[in-house]
């Protein structure tokens, strides 16, 4: 892959603004569903999730544009945001 | 070492140089819509003002208002007991089969108008007003006033959603998320911030936009990441409704399970049996007392129901409200069949927890609802700040490309450059132009005239069109020096077009005291008289030389891009 946006490294650009747009986006949706679960009262841990998941999006488009590996990016990315759905899964079957 | 040949591009250098280019380009492809949200924005703090005057006809009104302290001339009208059996007679005569009934019995003084609203069958807010000396209904206002406008409104509107509902609010919204994410590259991208802050090299050209884009950025950045915060998270959960899908269900359903679950978590449901609605006025005197305001508003759930419930909500006055961050009022709420109280809010509290407060503080930081007229004027100059920088950083763009072409589109570079220049002229002049040519439509469209309030919205974005018409067709100086000629002419002669076609004029706003009127005339006359002196300026200005190609590739640092002797970071 890193060959292949040694060539085209246009690739790498839209690489990197689709990862920080939706892949940020995503991450901050997944932490906003976490909070729901995580919180006593789930309406206000949806709020709460809401409220702070700006921040975490702010952070990952400032990350997916310096100095990494888009393909980390990516990873990365792919993985918190899963890692937090599947958390947020077990917390609320745990509190059910 | 910054003569040294550096990649510059996205993620490319170290992390500062990575996050200059993220600077530059997110900067820029908003830099024309966050301009345009900004500067509505702050005319939109003074949104009052600038609806009293661009509704001159109510000048007389309002003046008699004021006057008329007590009692209204024509008679005494109805106590608290009388006006709130009239509301709910009305109530139970004309809308027995609403789910809710809300009277607004009176002023915080016990008088003024008496309303009343209920949602009809489809849902659906309705209104009406009751006369508050016989507790007979008003009718209807059959034809809006001559001179209709949306006013101050307009701002307000197109601020967040560009006059376009849902669509608008989406695009301010990303808009809004691009400006946090230059706020904090730039704050990365300048190292010496502060340092930077104390550099002014005035008549410098390029170094000098660059000095007045950090000086305003850095002067105001609290203000600026803010408002920018505070913009997204007013609308937070219709741009990130993840945690209500997964929870409450996607679409409008599951929102609106949601905002039940949050706000009216106790609200009863319809038990089917029959009971009239009680007497209200113990039950205002005890809520009264209970969240110590006097009473706005009375909401009866399920009314003629057994599991009726019935809300009492106070006035807040001005005192509390310039000290409060929540702009809540008082609530008191009582089962209607026995009287029992089931819930006390205090003034600025709010149900749902810490996060439903957060939310109500946030819409307060916004929204100025606190901290009376003088904090209204710090969010003022903080806007134009704000303003100034999306336009100096815009210009910087450009100015630092005439004097060295980066070729950064290729073969398209010229054309993509011409491109900018002409939307900083449209967007930044341009824009100006149109909102005082808001105000000018206000007093030139014909009163009486049918949806004048949308003639006056096509006034705005029809001067707003021909001025990106213009800039694209004249030379980019031409057309600076022109939109900026014509802002200061619309500016300067407003006060005369309203005394032309109103009578009204500055002299006697002051003399009769009306300083809403006298300060939107004093600031448009203000703009005026710096259109005229940027105007002066540019025309001294000298050409700009043309481009040369650049043989160095940009040395990163795009905001700072220039000969390392000048560079206000020195050597790194």
């Amino acid at each position: 892959m890193s060959r292949y946006l040694d060539r085209h490294p246009s690739m790498g650009l839209v690489l990197r603004i689709v990862a920080a747009v939706l892949g940020g986006y995503a991450l901050a949706s997944a932490w906003a569903v976490l909070c729901g679960a995580w919180a006593p009262t789930r309406v206000e841990g949806i709020l709460a999730g809401e409220q702070t998941s700006w921040l975490l999006y702010v952070a990952a488009v400032i990350w997916a544009f310096s100095p990494v590996a888009p393909a980390r990016v990516w990873a990365v990315l792919v993985a918190a945001t899963l890692g937090m759905l599947a958390a947020a899964v077990w917390v609320a079957q745990r509190g059910a | 070492m910054h003569k040294q040949a550096k990649p510059s591009g996205a993620g490319q250098g170290g992390f500062r140089q990575a996050q200059a280019w993220l600077h530059t380009w997110s900067g820029l492809w908003f830099s024309w819509l966050l301009f345009a949200v900004f500067l509505t924005g702050t005319l939109a703090v003074f949104e009052d003002p600038i609806t009293h005057w661009m509704t001159p006809e109510h000048h007389a009104e309002e003046v008699a208002a004021a006057r008329a302290v007590g009692p209204a001339p024509s008679g005494p009208t109805g106590s608290m007991h009388q006006r709130l059996a009239w509301g709910l007679a009305y109530m139970q005569q004309q809308h027995p089969g609403a789910s809710m009934w809300e009277l607004w019995p009176a002023d915080a003084q016990g008088a003024g108008e008496l309303r009343v609203y209920w949602l009809d069958a489809q849902g659906e807010y309705a209104e009406a007003q009751l006369d508050p000396r016989t507790g007979e209904a008003l009718p209807q206002a059959s034809h809006p006033p001559l001179r209709q406008t949306l006013g101050g409104h307009h701002f307000v509107n197109f601020h967040y959603e560009l006059h376009a509902g849902q669509i608008g609010l989406w695009i301010v919204g990303i808009a809004a998320l691009a400006m946090l994410v230059a706020l904090v590259s730039g704050v990365i991208t300048h190292r010496r911030i502060f340092k930077d802050f104390f550099t002014f090299r005035p008549g410098k050209g390029q170094r000098s936009w660059l000095d007045a884009h950090n000086a305003v950025a850095v002067l105001t950045l609290p203000f600026q990441l803010m408002i920018a915060y505070t913009g997204i998270a007013l609308s937070g959960l219709t741009f990130m409704p993840a945690g209500i899908a997964a929870y409450f269900g996607a679409g409008q359903d599951g929102t609106r399970a949601f905002q039940a679950a949050l706000n009216e978590p106790g609200k009863p449901v319809r038990s089917g049996q029959a009971m009239d609605v009680p007497d209200l006025e113990p039950l205002v005197l005890r809520g009264q007392a209970l969240m110590g305001q006097p009473v706005r508003a009375v909401v009866i759930d399920h009314p003629g129901d057994a599991a009726a419930r019935i809300g009492v909500y106070g006035w807040n006055d001005a005192d509390s409200v310039r000290q409060r961050l929540s702009p809540t009022s008082g609530m008191a709420m009582f089962s209607a069949a026995t009287g029992s109280l089931q819930q006390v809010r205090l003034p600025g509290a709010v149900d749902g927890g810490t996060p439903s407060l957060v939310q109500s503080v946030l819409g307060g930081l916004h929204m100025v609802t606190f901290g009376g007229l003088a904090l209204k004027w710090v969010y003022f100059v903080c806007g134009l700040a704000g303003s100034a920088m999306m336009a100096t950083g815009a210009i910087l763009f450009v100015v630092k490309r005439r004097a060295k072409h980066l070729g950064e589109f290729g073969s398209a570079t010229a054309a993509v450059y011409r491109l900018i220049e002409g939307l900083n002229v449209a967007a930044i002049a341009g824009l100006s132009l149109a909102c005082v040519g808001f105000l000018w439509g206000n007093r030139m469209v014909p009163l009486g005239l049918a949806h004048r309030g949308d003639w006056e919205l096509g006034v705005f974005f029809g001067i707003w069109a021909l001025a990106l018409l213009h800039a694209w067709l004249r030379p980019s100086p031409a057309a600076w020096r022109e939109q900026l000629a014509a802002l200061a002419l619309l500016c300067i002669f407003l006060p005369l077009l309203n005394f032309q076609t109103t009578g009204g004029h500055l002299p006697a706003y002051i003399l009769e005291g009306d300083w809403e009127s006298a300060a939107v005339e004093l600031f448009v006359l203000a703009a005026g008289i710096a259109a005229v002196c940027v105007w002066f300026r540019l025309r001294r200005a000298p050409q700009p030389k043309p481009r040369r190609t650049a043989t160095v590739p940009d040395d990163g640092a795009s905001s700072n891009a220039m000969p390392s002797r000048v560079r206000p970071e020195g050597g790194a």
